[in-house]
C-alpha cells in the first residue's frame, strides 16, 4: 500500500495565534492516516512582560523594537536611554536577533545546566517560554535552564543560522514548532539531523514531515508511532472511523482529554509515547505554567545530569474549546443566551449600546491569544466597536473549524435568526482549514446561511510593525498566499492590517488607525443592512480612462451607461431613491457628459460640486501628502482654479460620478516616467465628497477598471499612509468586474477593499468571413468540387490573387501568378489558405458590449458552448466534440489538427466538417431549450422533459445524417449533460441579484474569475471574484501543456533562425494568464530553463531541480522575464521561485554552449564587475507599488516624442528586479543586468490567454512589448523574432506577432460583423473601434510588425465610408476626434503610407470635428 | 463615598520645603518650558509659574536659546521641579471622591520619579476604574465613566503642578484638540511614536523609548503614558473626561492667572 502522506498543514502558519493547526501528523510506511488538531496556545498572564536579559541586549541596541505598552513595571528606570533601532539590512523579511531570547543563568556549582533550543513561527510563544525558564531558574534547586530562540523565518540570515547549528552543538533539548516553509525546515533539518542522536530530547510540534520524523523522546520516534500497534493509534483510528468527517474535532477532544485516556495504557510500554502526547498538551496549553511543566517533565525524565533527581512537575491546564469571549466578561461563556444575558446587565455600557436597535458585529478570534493573554489587539477592535455604539459577539474556536462557532453563536437563540450584521475575522485564517486544508465549500455554506458580510482582517506574523511599516511589498508573501489568498476563496473581504507585532515580546499590539478603519468599515456595512432602502445612498462611479471625454464611462465589454440605467430602474423598482433618472441611458449620458442644450460645445462634464480649497483640505487629512507631485490645491486637474470640481449628478439617493484619471494628462512625461507618483487633489477631493458630503453608503465602481486601486502604496496590506486605503476611507466598496479578469479583480478586492461582483463579457461570435475573405471561401469550395473537371489551374489561379489582394501573402507563400503548379501543389496552395481562412472565420469574438442583467440570447450562446464543447477535461471524464467526432470516423483529433496546419486539403476540409457539425448539433441543442424571444430558458426542465419522453436527443438527428454517426453515445451523453449545465450557468444572470444582496449587506457568493469556456465555473456571473492560492502554481498539467507550447516555440524560431536555439527569450507573464491556466507560463519558463517545480510533502510548489541535459536534450534557454505589476502582487512567492531557478541554472557546471543562462552571466558579471550569481538576475517587473510600463499612457496620449524616448519609458520602469536572496527587500532597480540580459534577446514572446482578449482589445499587451527595444539594445542591431502563444482553442498555436496582429485585424477592426456590433452599443461602441486602432499603431510604436495595408484597410472603412464617417461623428464625436488624430498620426510617425489624397480628408474632417466639438462656428 | 484629603505639608519633606528656588538667570525659559517649535503649531503655551515673576511669559517665536552642559541642566531641572512644587503645594489638595489616596503619586511626582509616578498613575485609574480593571492590570475604555470628576482632577493637577504644566491629561486633552482629535499628529506632538521613515510613524517602545525626564527634548504632553497597546478608546475616554469639561480655554486662563496670583 502506498505510503499515504498524511500533512496537510499549509506553510507558516502564524506567529501570535497558532491555534489549532490542524495537522496531518505523523506518517509511515503504512497506510495510517493520522490527522491532529493542535492548539498552541502560549503567553504570559500580564502584559508588558519585561526580562533583564531582553532589556540588556536591548540596551545594546542590537534589537529594533515595536510597540508601546506601558505596565505595570518592576524596577524604576531613572535615565532616559536613546535607543538607536538600527535595522540590519540583510534584505530579508525579518531583521531581529535571536540573542534577544537567550537566557543564560547563573551558574552554581553543582547545579546542572539544560541548555534549550527551540525554533517556532510564533513570536508569542517566546515570552511564554522566557518566563518559564526564569521561573524554574528562580524557584528550582536542582536545576538551571539555559535557552535560546529562534523564530523560523530567522534563519534566512546565514549568520543566524551558523550561530543556530552552533547552539544545537551543547544543547540538551530541542524544541521546534509549526516549521512550515520548505526552505527554512530544509535547513533546520540538516541543522537537527547532525546533533539528534547527541540531543537528549528532541520535540517538534506540528511542522513539515521530514522534520517531525525527528522527533526523540527515549525510545520514542515520529517513525514508529503511526505504523505500530499501539493502543493510541488504536484509539485514534476507532475514533476516526466512529466520528467520520468530523475527524479534526474528534482528535482535537482527543488531545484534550489524554490525561483520561493514558490511564488506558500500559504506561511501561508507551511510556516515552505518552510523554510525547503529554508535551504535546503542555504546549497547546502554551501558558508559562504548562511549559514549565513541560521543561521539568522532558528534563527530569530525558537529560542523564538529572536522573534520580526528584523534580516535581504539574498536570498540563486545560482550557475551554470554543465560545465566546469579552474582555470584561468574567468568564469565557459556552452558550449564546448567557453571553447576551451579561452583555444586557453591564453596569459599563450607555444608552448607545444598550439600543435594542444598535449594530451586532460578529468577531472571530483566535483560542490561543485569548489563554495566552496575547489579546491586546483584540481588545482594540471589542473596545473601538463598542465606544462607536456597536455591539460584539466575539466567537473564539481552538479548531479549525471555525464554521461551528458561526453556526453555534452568531445566531439568535429564539429566532434562530442571524444575530450580526457583519462579521470580522480577527484571525486571518480562512474559516474552515486555517492553515492547513481548507474546506472553502463548507465555509461558503456557513457564510451564506449567515448571509452577512465577511471581512477577514490580519495581524502581523512574519513582521514586526518597523519591518512591515518599512516595507514597499507590505504583508509578507506566505502571509499573503496563506491569509490573504485563502480567506477569499471563502469571500472573504478587505484585508486590513490591523495589529502589529512587537519585535522584543513577540506581542500583538493595536495600529489605532488601522483598527479604526477596519471597524469603521466593518459598521458601515452592517448599516447596510440595518438601512431601509430608501434612505440608503449609494455613489456609483465610472471611468474615464484614458482621460479624453470619449472616454467617459469606460469599462471593459461593458456598455456603461445602459448597464447603469438597468441598475437604477431595477434599483427603483426595488425601493431606493432614484428620482429624476432619465428615461433612457442616451439621456443619462447627456446629462453627465454633456450639456443638455449644446451636444458639440460644451467643454465639460456636469459638475455636481464645487468644493473650495479651506474644505478639501480639512476633509482630505493626507492633501499635504499630494503637494509634492502636485503643488498646492486646487491644482489643474478637475478644478476651476478656485474649487475643486467633482463631476457627476445625483438622483434621488443615487450620485453618479466620474473617477478623476490619474493625471498623466496634467504633466504626462514626467509622471509616466515616475517609478511612483500619488493621487491628485482632485482624485482625492472625488472620494473626499463621495464619503464626507454626498454621505455614501456604499460605492459601486462600474466596470474593469479605474484608477484607485492601482494608486501607490503596498501591494497588500496597506497602511496609514497608502493612497488606495486613504481615498476609500469608510465606504463599503462594491465593484462590477469582468469575470475574465480575476487578477485586476483580486487587486482591487485587496487594495481598494471591493466585494467584486463579476460580469460576463460578451458572448462571443465566430468571426466570420466578408469581402474577399468569404469571396475566397467560395473560391476554395468550387475548387473542391471542380477541382478534377479541369477547371483546377483556373480556379487556383482566381484563390491566389483573391488571397494576394486580401494580403494573405504574408501568412501563406503563394506562389507566383503564372507559374505552374503540379495537383498536389495547387492542393497543398488551396489548403493553406483554407486552413488560414477558417483559422479567422472561426476565431471566437466577443460582439458588442454586455448590458448588466441581460443574458445572451440562445445563438449568442452557441459559439461559447461550441468552444466549451471542443476542450477535453479528462479531470472531470469528459470527452471534446471534436475529438468524439473524429473517433466516430476511426481518426484522432490532434492528428487531424497537426495535418490541417500543414496544409493537408482533404484533413482542412475534414476539420472544417468537423468544426460544422459541433456548431449544428449544438445550435439543434440550444435550439430546442429557446423561447419565443429567442432567449435560453428553462435548459433542466425542458431537457430533462426531453431525456425522459425519450424522444431522440436533440443532437442525434443531426449526427445521424453525417458521417459522424458512430459517434460514442455515452460520451455525447456525458459531454451533453455538461453542457445543459452550462448553458444554464451562462442564462443564469445574477449580476442585478448579487449587487442588490451586497448593497442590502448580504453575503455575495465567492466564485473563481476567468475564462469561462476554460473553467465553466466562472458562471453564473454575479459572484465575488476571486483568484487562487497561489502556491498551487504550477500544477504538473500545466507543465505538461508548458513543455508543448515551448517546444512549438523553440520550432518555430529555428525554422526562422537558421535551425539555431534562441540564447534568450525576452517574455511576459501576465497575472491573469497564470490564474486562469493554472501557471501554464510561469511552467514555460522553467522549461525553458530546463528546470521542473517539485511540489513539497503538501503539496505545494515551492522547490524545483533541473531537468538533466541528456533529458532536456537541448540548451537550457536564458530568459528575461517581465512580470506584470499584477502578477508581481499575487505571486511574489512565484518570482522567487523563478529567480531561484535562473540562479541554480546559472551555477550549474556544463558546457557553455548548452547552458545559455550560464554562459551571459559569466560574460555579465565580467563586463559589470560583478558576481555571476549577482549578474543572473532575470526577473523583472515595476517596482512596488507600481504598475505597467505606461507606454500604451504614452501611446493613448499621443504624449511621446519618439520611439526611443517610450523605450526608455519600458525600461524606466521595468527594470526592477527580484532577488531571491534577499526577498524581503522587494523590487530593487538593476537597469544595467535588466539591459545586457535583454541584449541577448533573439525572441519576444507573449501568451494570450482568453478567447475574448486579444492582442488589439486593451493596450497592456503592447505596453510590454520589448521588441524594438531589443533591437536597439543588441550589439548587431538585429531584430528579434516576436511570438505570440495561443492556447485559447484546443488546437495550441504559436505565431509570429505579425501572424497575430494581422489576424487579430481581420477579425475584428476590419471585420463589419465586430464592427457594426459594437456600432449597436453607441458611444462606447466608438469609442471601442477608435480603441482597436490605437492599440494597433501601438504595436506599431513597439514592435513594427503592423502592416500597411491594415491602415490602409481601416482607413477605407471608417474614413472613406462617408456613412459610416457620419454615423461615427456623429454618435461619439470625442471618439471619432481620436480616430482621425491616430490617423494621422500614424502616417506622421511613418507607420502608415498612404496617398496625399486619404490624408488631406483626414485632416479636412480633424478640422471640422474639433470645430464641432468647440463650438466654434465656421460660418 | 468617603472623601479622603491628605494633607500636604504634612507628608512634604521638610528639606524639600526649604530648597531655594532658583533665580531666574540660572536657568532659562526655554530648557524645560519651551512649547513645541512646529509651524502651524496650534499648541498653547505651557506657561512657567516663576516666569511671571518678572514679567515675562515664554514666547515661543523668542525663547532664549541657552547652552548649558546636559549634566547641569539635568540637576538644574531636579532643583527647579522641586521648586516648583514647593510653590503649588499649598494648592494641591489630594481630594478624592472614591477615598483614593494620592500620596504616592505625588511623592513620587515631587521627587523628579517620573516613569515610578507614571506607573502609579496608571495603578490608580485601575483602582479608580472599580474591581475588575484591577484584577486585569488595565482599564477597560467604558469603566472610565466611573471615575470621580474629583479623583481625575486630583491626578491630572498633581501632574500638572509638578511638571510645570507639561505633563497631564488636561494637557494632553489640550493637545489632542488643537490637531482636530486627531490620534496620530497627537501622538506625533507628545512623542509617544517616533518618525520611522519619511512616511511612517512607528509606536516607541516602551519604557526604554520613552523619556522620563521634564526637560527637553521630553515634548508636552508626553506623560502620564496611556497604553496604545489596546487602540485609543481609553486614552479617548480619559481626555473626554467630565473632569476636563471646563480645562478648555481655561489652561491658557489658569496658568496666566495663577502666574499673576502668585505675585
Amino acid at each position: 500500500m502506498a505510503a499515504a502522506v498524511a500533512s496537510t498543514v499549509a506553510a507558516g502558519a502564524s506567529a501570535c495565534f497558532f491555534s489549532a493547526t490542524q495537522v496531518g501528523f505523523w506518517q509511515n510506511a503504512g497506510a495510517h492516516r493520522f490527522r491532529v488538531s493542535w492548539d498552541v496556545s502560549s503567553g504570559s498572564t500580564h502584559e508588558g512582560l519585561r526580562s533583564n536579559e531582553a532589556d540588556r541586549v536591548y540596551r545594546q541596541g542590537n534589537n529594533s523594537s515595536v510597540g508601546f505598552s506601558p505596565a505595570v513595571s518592576n524596577s524604576p528606570r531613572k535615565s532616559s536611554l536613546k535607543v538607536s533601532s538600527a535595522v540590519l539590512g540583510n534584505g530579508l523579511f525579518t531583521q531581529t536577533k535571536p540573542d534577544i531570547r537567550r537566557i543564560i543563568p547563573e551558574t552554581r556549582h553543582g547545579i546542572p545546566v539544560v541548555k534549550l533550543v527551540y525554533v517556532v513561527l510564533e513570536a508569542q510563544y517566546q515570552a511564554s517560554l522566557s518566563a518559564a525558564v526564569r521561573s524554574i531558574n528562580k524557584s528550582k534547586k536542582d536545576v538551571r535552564f539555559e535557552i535560546v530562540g529562534y523564530l523560523v523565518e530567522e534563519l534566512r540570515d546565514t549568520d543566524n543560522y551558523a550561530m543556530f547549528c552552533k547552539d544545537l552543538e551543547d544543547a540538551n533539548i530541542f524544541i521546534g514548532s509549526l516549521i512550515f516553509v520548505e526552505e527554512l525546515a530544509q535547513k533546520v533539518k540538516i541543522a537537527l539531523e547532525k546533533e539528534r542522536d547527541r540531543l537528549d530530547a528532541v520535540l517538534v510540534f506540528p511542522s513539515m514531515p521530514e522534520v517531525m520524523r525527528l522527533n526523540k523522546l527515549g525510545t520514542f520516534a515520529m517513525s514508529q508511532l503511526g505504523q505500530s500497534k499501539s493502543a493510541i493509534a488504536q484509539l485514534i483510528r476507532r475514533k476516526r472511523k466512529e466520528e467520520g468527517g468530523r475527524f479534526e474535532e474528534t482528535m482535537l477532544k482527543l488531545v484534550r482529554t489524554i490525561p483520561k485516556v493514558l490511564k488506558y495504557l500500559p504506561t511501561d510500554k508507551a511510556q516515552d509515547a505518552t510523554r510525547f502526547l503529554m508535551s504535546l498538551q503542555y504546549w497547546l496549553g502554551g501558558s508559562p505554567d504548562n511549559l514549565e511543566n513541560l521543561l521539568v517533565m522532558i528534563s527530569s525524565s530525558y537529560v542523564p545530569s538529572l536522573k534520580g533527581k526528584k523534580l516535581e512537575f504539574g498536570e498540563p491546564v486545560v482550557f475551554l474549546d470554543t465560545g465566546i469571549w469579552h474582555p470584561l466578561a468574567p468568564q469565557m461563556f459556552d452558550d449564546v443566551k448567557e453571553y447576551l444575558n451579561w452583555y444586557g446587565a453591564r453596569r459599563d455600557a450607555n444608552d448607545k449600546l444598550k439600543n435594542p436597535n444598535a449594530p451586532v458585529v460578529g468577531l472571530i478570534l483566535q483560542r490561543s491569544h485569548i489563554v495566552t493573554g496575547d489579546d491586546g489587539h483584540y481588545v482594540a477592535v471589542v473596545m473601538e466597536l463598542e465606544a462607536r455604539g456597536t455591539k460584539v459577539v466575539p466567537i473564539f474556536a481552538g479548531g479549525l473549524d471555525f464554521s461551528m462557532p458561526v453556526e453555534r453563536f452568531l445566531y439568535d437563540p429564539i429566532t434562530r435568526k442571524p444575530l450580526v450584521q457583519s462579521v470580522v475575522s480577527l484571525t486571518g485564517f480562512a474559516l474552515v482549514g486555517g492553515p492547513a486544508t481548507q474546506d472553502h465549500p463548507r465555509a461558503v455554506r456557513a457564510l451564506q446561511k449567515l448571509d452577512v458580510p465577511y471581512i477577514v482582517a490580519l495581524p502581523l506574523v512574519f513582521q514586526t510593525t518597523e519591518e512591515w511599516l518599512k516595507s514597499t511589498l507590505g504583508l509578507h508573501p506566505i502571509q499573503v498566499a496563506l491569509q490573504v489568498a485563502l480567506p477569499e476563496l471563502d469571500g472573504g473581504l478587505e484585508p486590513i492590517v490591523f495589529s502589529g507585532r512587537d519585535s522584543r515580546t513577540g506581542k500583538s499590539h493595536a495600529l489605532h488607525k488601522r483598527v479604526e478603519q477596519l471597524c469603521t468599515r466593518a459598521i458601515n456595512w452592517a448599516d447596510l443592512k440595518r438601512k431601509s432602502k430608501a434612505e440608503k445612498k449609494l455613489a456609483v462611479t465610472v471611468f474615464s480612462f484614458p482621460p479624453d471625454k470619449g472616454n467617459v464611462g469606460t469599462a471593459a465589454y461593458l456598455n456603461v451607461f445602459s448597464s447603469i440605467h438597468s441598475v437604477l430602474k431595477e434599483l427603483r423598482s426595488d425601493g431606493y431613491n432614484v428620482n429624476g433618472l432619465p428615461e433612457n441611458a442616451e439621456a443619462l449620458i447627456e446629462e453627465i457628459i454633456q450639456d443638455k442644450e449644446a451636444k458639440f460645445s460644451s467643454p465639460n462634464l456636469n459638475i455636481a460640486y464645487k468644493m473650495n480649497v479651506r474644505e478639501y483640505e480639512h476633509l482630505t487629512s493626507y492633501s499635504k501628502a499630494l503637494e509634492e507631485s502636485w503643488g498646492k490645491p486646487p491644482g489643474n486637474l478637475n478644478s476651476d482654479g478656485q474649487n475643486l470640481l467633482i463631476f457627476g449628478k445625483q438622483y434621488g439617493n443615487i450620485f453618479i460620478g466620474v473617477q478623476p484619471t490619474f493625471g498623466y494628462e496634467g504633466d504626462p512625461m514626467r509622471l509616466l516616467f515616475a517609478k511612483s507618483a500619488s493621487p491628485h487633489h482632485g482624485f482625492a477631493a472625488y472620494y473626499a465628497f463621495v464619503e464626507k458630503i454626498f454621505g455614501a453608503d456604499a460605492v459601486l465602481h462600474f466596470g474593469t477598471h479605474g484608477s484607485l486601486e492601482f494608486m501607490p502604496g503596498k501591494q497588500v496590506g496597506m497602511s496609514d499612509a497608502c493612497y488606495p486605503d486613504s481615498l476609500i476611507g469608510h465606504i463599503p466598496n462594491i465593484y462590477y468586474y469582468a469575470a475574465n479578469n480575476p487578477s485586476e479583480a483580486t487587486i482591487a478586492k485587496r487594495r481598494s477593499y471591493a466585494n467584486t461582483i463579476s460580469y460576463l463579457t460578451p458572448p462571443a461570435e465566430n468571426a466570420g468571413l466578408y469581402k474577399g475573405l468569404k469571396q475566397l471561401s467560395e473560391l476554395i469550395s468550387s475548387y473542391q468540387s471542380l477541382k478534377d473537371s479541369g477547371r483546377g489551374p483556373q480556379i487556383v489561379a482566381s484563390i491566389i490573387s483573391t488571397a494576394r489582394q486580401c494580403n494573405l501573402d504574408k501568412d501563406v507563400s503563394l506562389p507566383d501568378e503564372g507559374a505552374h503548379l503540379t495537383s498536389e501543389e495547387r492542393d497543398l496552395v488551396v489548403g493553406k489558405i483554407y486552413g488560414k481562412i477558417m483559422e479567422i472565420e472561426s476565431r471566437l469574438l466577443p460582439c458588442g458590449l454586455h448590458v448588466i442583467g441581460e443574458p445572451p440570447s440562445a445563438m449568442e450562446a452557441v459559439a461559447t458552448l461550441v468552444n466549451i464543447a471542443a476542450l477535453d477535461r479528462p479531470e472531470e471524464g469528459i470527452f471534446g466534440l471534436p475529438g468524439i467526432l473524429a473517433e466516430a470516423i476511426g481518426r484522432e483529433i490532434e492528428e487531424i489538427y497537426r495535418s490541417s496546419d500543414r496544409g493537408v486539403l482533404d484533413d482542412v476540409e475534414l476539420l472544417k466538417n468537423i468544426n460544422d457539425t459541433c456548431r449544428e448539433t449544438i445550435s439543434a441543442f440550444v435550439s430546442k431549450t429557446t423561447n419565443k424571444k429567442g432567449q435560453v430558458v428553462d435548459v433542466i426542465e425542458k431537457l430533462g422533459a426531453l431525456f425522459m419522453l425519450g424522444r431522440k436527443d436533440p443532437w442525434q438527428e443531426i449526427l445521424s445524417k453525417s458521417k459522424f454517426r458512430n459517434a460514442d453515445q455515452e460520451k455525447l451523453k456525458t459531454l451533453f449533460d455538461f453542457l445543459a449545465e452550462c448553458l444554464r450557468l451562462i442564462v443564469a444572470d445574477n449580476e442585478l441579484g448579487s449587487l442588490k444582496q451586497a448593497l442590502e449587506g448580504k453575503y455575495v457568493e465567492p466564485g473563481p474569475g476567468g475564462d469561462p469556456i476554460r473553467n465553466p465555473k466562472v458562471l453564473p456571473t454575479g459572484k465575488n471574484i476571486h483568484s487562487l492560492d497561489p502556491q498551487s502554481i504550477p500544477t504538473m498539467a500545466a507543465l505538461q501543456s508548458a513543455k508543448i507550447v515551448v517546444d512549438r516555440l523553440l520550432e518555430r524560431q529555428k525554422l526562422e533562425n537558421d535551425g539555431k536555439y534562441p540564447e534568450t527569450i525576452a517574455l511576459v507573464l501576465w497575472g491573469t494568464d497564470n490564474i486562469k491556466t493554472y501557471g501554464e507560463s510561469l511552467a514555460q519558463v522553467l522549461w525553458m530553463l530546463g528546470v521542473k517545480p517539485v511540489p513539497d510533502a503538501l503539496g505545494r510548489v515551492n522547490k524545483i531541480e533541473p531537468v538533466p541535459l541528456e533529458e532536456l536534450g537541448r540548451p537550457r534557454i536564458d530568459v528575461v522575464v517581465n512580470c506584470s505589476g499584477v502578477f508581481r502582487d499575487l505571486f511574489i512567492n512565484q518570482m522567487n521561485l523563478l529567480d531561484r531557478a535562473v540562479k541554480l541554472v546559472s551555477e550549474l557546471d556544463e558546457p557553455l554552449e548548452l547552458n545559455y543562462v550560464r554562459k551571459h552571466a559569466i560574460e555579465q558579471a565580467a563586463s559589470l564587475n560583478i558576481s555571476i550569481r549577482e549578474a543572473a538576475t532575470r526577473i523583472y517587473s515595476n517596482a512596488s507599488g507600481s504598475y505597467s510600463s505606461n507606454v500604451n499612457l504614452a501611446v493613448e496620449n499621443s504624449s511621446w516624442n519618439d520611439e526611443k524616448q517610450l523605450q526608455d519609458m519600458y525600461v524606466t520602469r521595468k527594470s526592477f528586479a527580484f532577488n531571491s536572496d534577499t526577498p524581503g527587500a522587494g523590487m530593487s532597480e538593476r537597469r544595467d543586468i535588466f539591459e545586457a540580459a535583454l541584449a541577448t534577446a533573439d525572441a519576444t514572446f507573449q501568451n494570450l490567454d482568453s478567447s475574448e482578449i486579444s492582442l488589439t482589445d486593451v493596450s497592456h499587451y503592447f505596453d510590454s512589448d520589448p521588441t524594438k527595444l531589443v533591437e536597439n539594445l543588441r550589439s548587431d542591431k538585429k531584430k528579434p523574432n516576436a511570438y505570440i502563444a495561443d492556447t485559447t482553442t484546443a488546437n495550441a498555436q504559436v505565431r509570429t506577432l505579425g501572424e497575430t496582429v494581422r489576424l487579430d485585424a481581420r477579425t475584428k477592426l476590419l471585420n463589419p460583423k465586430w464592427y457594426e456590433g459594437m456600432m449597436s452599443s453607441g458611444y462606447e461602441g466608438v469609442r471601442e473601434i477608435e480603441k482597436r486602432l490605437t492599440n494597433t499603431m501601438g504595436w506599431s510604436a513597439t514592435s513594427g510588425q503592423v502592416d500597411n495595408w491594415v491602415y490602409e484597410e481601416a482607413n477605407s472603412t471608417f474614413i472613406e465610408d462617408e456613412a459610416m464617417q457620419k454615423r461615427l461623428l456623429e454618435t461619439n464625436p470625442n471618439s471619432f476626434r481620436k480616430l482621425v488624430a491616430t490617423f494621422l498620426e500614424a502616417n506622421g510617425r511613418g507607420y502608415w503610407e498612404t496617398s496625399e489624397e486619404n490624408l488631406e480628408k483626414l485632416r479636412q474632417l480633424y478640422a471640422e470635428v474639433e470645430d464641432r466639438i468647440e463650438g466654434v462656428d465656421r460660418n | 463615598m468617603a472623601a479622603a484629603r491628605c494633607s500636604v505639608d504634612a507628608i512634604m519633606p521638610r528639606q524639600q520645603m526649604s530648597l531655594v528656588r532658583p533665580e531666574q538667570g540660572e536657568i532659562g525659559v526655554s530648557s524645560y518650558g519651551a512649547p513645541i517649535q512646529q509651524a502651524g503649531s496650534m499648541v498653547s503655551l505651557p506657561t512657567l509659574q516663576w516666569s511671571a515673576r518678572t514679567g515675562r511669559m515664554p514666547n515661543a517665536a523668542s525663547s532664549e536659546k541657552i547652552v548649558i552642559q546636559r549634566q547641569c541642566q539635568a540637576s538644574a531641572i531636579r532643583m527647579s521641579m522641586r521648586a516648583g512644587a514647593v510653590s503649588n503645594s499649598v494648592q494641591i489638595a489630594l481630594e478624592s471622591e472614591a477615598g483614593v489616596c494620592y500620596e504616592l503619586l505625588r511623592d513620587r511626582l515631587a521627587a523628579g520619579e517620573w516613569e515610578l509616578a507614571d506607573e502609579e498613575t496608571r495603578r490608580l485609574l485601575c483602582e479608580l476604574a472599580g474591581e475588575g480593571a484591577v484584577k486585569r492590570k488595565w482599564v477597560y475604555f467604558s469603566e472610565v465613566q466611573f471615575i470621580p470628576v474629583a479623583d481625575l482632577k486630583t491626578i491630572d493637577r498633581l501632574w500638572r503642578a509638578y511638571s510645570k504644566n507639561k505633563f497631564g491629561y488636561s494637557i494632553q486633552r489640550r493637545i489632542w484638540k488643537a490637531v482636530d482629535k486627531s490620534w496620530t499628529a497627537f501622538f506625533r506632538k507628545v512623542g509617544w511614536t517616533r518618525p520611522l521613515d519619511e512616511k511612517n510613524e512607528t509606536y516607541r517602545s516602551f519604557p526604554l523609548e520613552f523619556m522620563w525626564d521634564l526637560a527637553d527634548p521630553t515634548p508636552e504632553g508626553h506623560l502620564p503614558l496611556t497604553n496604545a497597546l489596546r487602540g485609543t478608546q481609553l486614552l479617548d475616554k480619559i481626555l473626554c473626561h467630565p473632569a476636563f469639561d471646563d480645562t478648555d480655554g481655561e489652561n491658557e486662563l489658569n496658568l496666566r492667572s495663577t502666574a499673576f496670583n502668585l505675585f
